[in-house]
């Protein structure tokens, strides 16, 4: 019997995809053909970017989305429904406001009918594992980021979990906070008081998953699959300034900068091609702050990913959309864990503002297409305007709507920063006319 | 834990009702005496009215405005479960909302006061000789002023939950009872509680048009604020509308200050925002009966009843709360239009049924 259930793994994916509908009929792909296993005692990550369909994963493991293909097994028995015996930790807390710590903390042991004394026993257990003692009255809005997402945890807790989902249960909270709630929950996770058997963790932060799981999966974007698996076989507690947690932190950097296999000229780790080409909203500031830091004296033009995220404080994932945006803008390359700025991005750093901005110009017409086309449309009508709908609705046949919206407030953002055109936010249209 | 014990005041110092306690017990045990008194009343017989006919002697008003306030609270009640039952219904189907979307917005736009006559004979049926009937036809006219709007603020509440909320029940299995009184409810109470306000406002042109009831012949008046502004202005008697204004003014004054404001102030623990900001609405009311001691002896049985009440297992309705099937899903849709609409063809098509035999 015992053997049995060792051998059933606790959670079974197989060959999962999930699709979901865009505006223009086609389907997105945002997970393609995904395997995870996940086996008792461990703790395992998935790590990804934004977009990678991790949180998408995490979902239908819950069981709160279903797979569009492949199968989800708990327990050897197919999801359907959120499974017994699986709770989740919410980026959001996801704390009902109206309800004190206590009876939150309560709400899974009510919908399961456990009896009244019984109930307070096994929540006041919780809470006071939890670190929440003296709180139980207090509502939500009175408590601070970190003792509300404990209060999140409790609420998992105390229905005694085999499995424990966790997404990004840390990336609402400030970086001090944040750390103590990882050390803690590490600790009481080694010492055994964990009323749960395995947790799956999803993450975007890289030092993170480091840092708490036994087994990572690095998820690739566009769509999400599992790029590696990588084991971290450090002892927990871990050291961050250890050299072997560097060396993961290191692998894992340059695995997720890796280029993709070249399929078209212009892609280079960026979504889509042409026009279609999905943009984040970078700000020209940060791009302008980031060249001139990588062309100081302390880096000489080329700078280690990890090492700038900790000394600029800006978290992996935006990093990689700055180093993306400034790759496709030929003002630097992405390369191992490397940002290396380019010669036109050194020489923009030294740059003066207008000179920035006219160099900052020509490299938007040259290589981001959507701009490109832009320029060319205003120019030719002879009103030199456009209304934003007519690009928005060529966005969408390539993208999901938010990420139209954001395509087109990346374009606005640096077109205005260059001076290339006007747009005007009552009306919705781009003009050539410069408002004197 | 010993928080949560009950603990009867131990003996001494305690024992003894505070200044709160005082306030509090009188207010509590007037109003039940206030709401005696007019339920009383409303079950004598018909002829009755005949017999004591309205007067606009001044004096008369308060008793008569006691009436009219408690057939407006008695229309909320209805409007509240009315609300509460459709609401649920149209939010959680997403058939029955094809259909009750739309006849929620035609009886809203629907002048009520037509079908008063239909209703009125209806309820005078019901209740043949009493006053009762009377007064429900009443109440059921001032319903009509008051519910749409709860329910559409329900019903709309209901479609803007938090996402992680609903994933919040789903993942930890609420069963849709639970997770109708865990997070519907307060989710949408404090626009309910700003509707209900609303519709109480709304209730007055009612009250006037509802408490002169004609049928036929026969016009039955029943006592209140409304029908004696009606006998006033068919009397043009300038002084009585003007004490008919006191008396509202005063009820209104009553009605935010004893029901209201605490309501706002209570509903505020339900405003959905992770941080607390602005001037929370205060009431003194809510404040005293937070105060007083008596109110844990007054809300106990309360206390422990409710809970009772939203863990109850109720079999799942299975309203919409499966995952719609996306195949089988648009084909049941046309087959559910198809039954939603072919009757209304079919009463639209009766009148010239006999016209078509004829030409045979």
């Amino acid at each position: 019997m015992l053997e049995q259930v060792a051998k059933t793994p606790l959670i079974d994916i197989r060959n999962v995809s999930r699709s979901f509908k865009k505006g223009s009929g086609s389907d997105v792909v945002v997970l393609d053909d995904v395997d995870l296993t996940i086996k008792e005692g461990e703790i395992v990550g998935l790590l990804g970017r934004s977009g990678s369909g991790k949180s998408t994963l995490l979902r239908i493991i819950a069981g709160l989305i279903s797979p569009s293909g492949g199968d989800a097994k708990c327990r050897g028995e197919a999801i359907q429904g959120p499974p017994i015996g699986i709770s989740m930790v919410f980026q959001s807390f996801a704390l009902f406001p109206w309800l004190t710590v206590l009876q939150n903390v309560e709400l899974g042991l009510e919908a399961q009918n456990v009896e009244r004394a019984e109930r307070r026993k096994l929540a006041l257990a919780a809470i006071d594992l939890i670190g929440l003692d003296g709180f139980e009255n207090a509502y939500p809005k009175e408590l601070s980021g970190g003792m509300r997402q404990r209060v999140g945890f409790a609420r998992a807790l105390v229905v005694h979990p085999d499995l424990l989902l966790m997404d990004e249960p840390f990336s609402a909270l400030d970086v001090l906070t944040a750390e103590t709630l990882r050390t803690d929950m590490i600790d009481l996770w080694m010492e055994g008081r964990l009323p749960i058997k395995s947790v799956l963790i999803v993450t975007h932060n890289i030092e993170e998953a480091v840092l708490m799981c036994d087994r990572i999966l690095v998820f690739s974007s566009n769509p999400g699959r599992v790029a590696r698996e990588l084991k971290v076989d450090l002892q927990h507690p871990r050291n961050r300034l250890d050299p072997a947690f560097r060396q993961s932190v290191e692998t894992i950097y340059a695995l997720m900068t890796k280029r993709p296999e070249p399929q078209a000229p212009s892609t280079e780790g960026i979504p889509g091609t042409g026009v279609g080409m999905f943009l984040h909203s970078v700000s020209t500031n940060l791009m302008a702050g980031l060249m001139e830091a990588i062309a100081g004296p302390h880096y000489n033009g080329r700078a280690d990913l990890p090492e700038l995220a900790t000394s600029l404080q800006l978290e992996a994932d935006e990093l990689f959309h700055l180093g993306e945006t400034l790759q496709l803008l030929r003002f630097a390359t992405l390369s191992e864990g490397d940002l290396v700025l380019t010669d036109a991005g050194k020489r923009f750093a030294t740059l003066e503002t207008d000179a920035r901005k006219k160099l900052f110009a020509e490299h938007l017409i040259a290589y981001v297409p959507l701009i490109g086309l832009i320029r060319r449309v205003l120019d030719e009508r002879p009103s030199h305007a456009a209304p934003a709908a007519r690009f928005r609705n060529e966005l969408e046949d390539h993208m999901s709507e938010s990420y139209a919206e954001e395509t087109l407030a990346a374009v606005i953002g640096w077109s205005r920063y260059a001076e290339l055109f006007a747009y005007d936010e009552q009306s919705e249209t781009f003009s050539l006319e410069n408002p004197q | 834990m010993a928080l949560y014990k009950f603990t009867p005041p131990s003996i001494g110092r305690n024992a003894l009702p505070s200044f709160w306690d005082l306030i509090a017990l009188s207010l509590v045990i007037g109003a039940i005496a206030l709401m005696a008194n007019g339920a009383r009343v409303t079950t004598v017989p018909l002829l009755g009215l005949n017999v004591t006919p309205l007067s606009l002697d001044p004096a008369n008003l308060p008793i008569y405005a006691l009436r009219s306030i408690l057939r407006m609270l008695l229309a909320i009640v209805f409007s509240l479960i009315f609300t509460f039952i459709y609401a649920a219904v149209a939010a959680k189907s997403r058939r029955a909302e094809m259909v009750l979307i739309p006849v929620l917005d035609i009886l809203q736009s629907v002048p009520i006061l037509g079908f008063l006559t239909f209703t009125v004979t209806f309820f005078l049926n019901l209740f043949p000789g009493s006053v009762l009937g009377a007064e429900l036809a009443s109440v059921f006219a001032i319903f009509t002023s008051q519910a749409w709007n709860m329910t559409f603020s329900m019903y709309q509440s209901m479609r803007n939950q938090p996402k992680d909320l609903e994933e919040v029940t789903a993942s930890f299995h609420l069963s849709g009872w639970q997770r109708f009184w865990r997070l519907d409810v307060p989710f949408a109470m404090p626009g309910l509680v700003w509707n209900t306000m609303m519709s109480m406002s709304g209730g007055w042109f009612f009250v006037v048009a509802s408490e002169a009831i004609t049928v036929g012949d026969t016009t039955v008046t029943l006592p209140g604020v409304g029908s004696y502004v009606a006998l006033a202005i068919k009397q043009q008697n300038i002084l009585a509308i003007f004490y008919a204004v006191i008396a509202m003014l005063v009820v209104i004054i009553l009605y935010d200050q004893f029901l209201f404001r605490p309501l706002v102030a209570w509903a505020d623990k339900f405003r959905f925002e992770t941080t607390s900001s602005g001037i929370a609405p205060t009431s003194w009311m809510l404040d005293l009966f937070r105060r007083a001691r008596i109110t844990r002896y007054l809300s106990a049985p309360v206390a422990l009843i409710a809970p009772l009440i939203w863990n109850l297992q109720i079999p799942s309705l299975r309203l919409g709360s499966g995952k719609p099937n996306p195949v089988a899903s648009p084909a049941i849709d046309w087959i559910w239009l198809g039954l939603v609409v072919t009757p209304s063809l079919c009463l639209r098509r009766t009148p010239t049924a006999p016209r078509l035999n004829q030409i045979r």
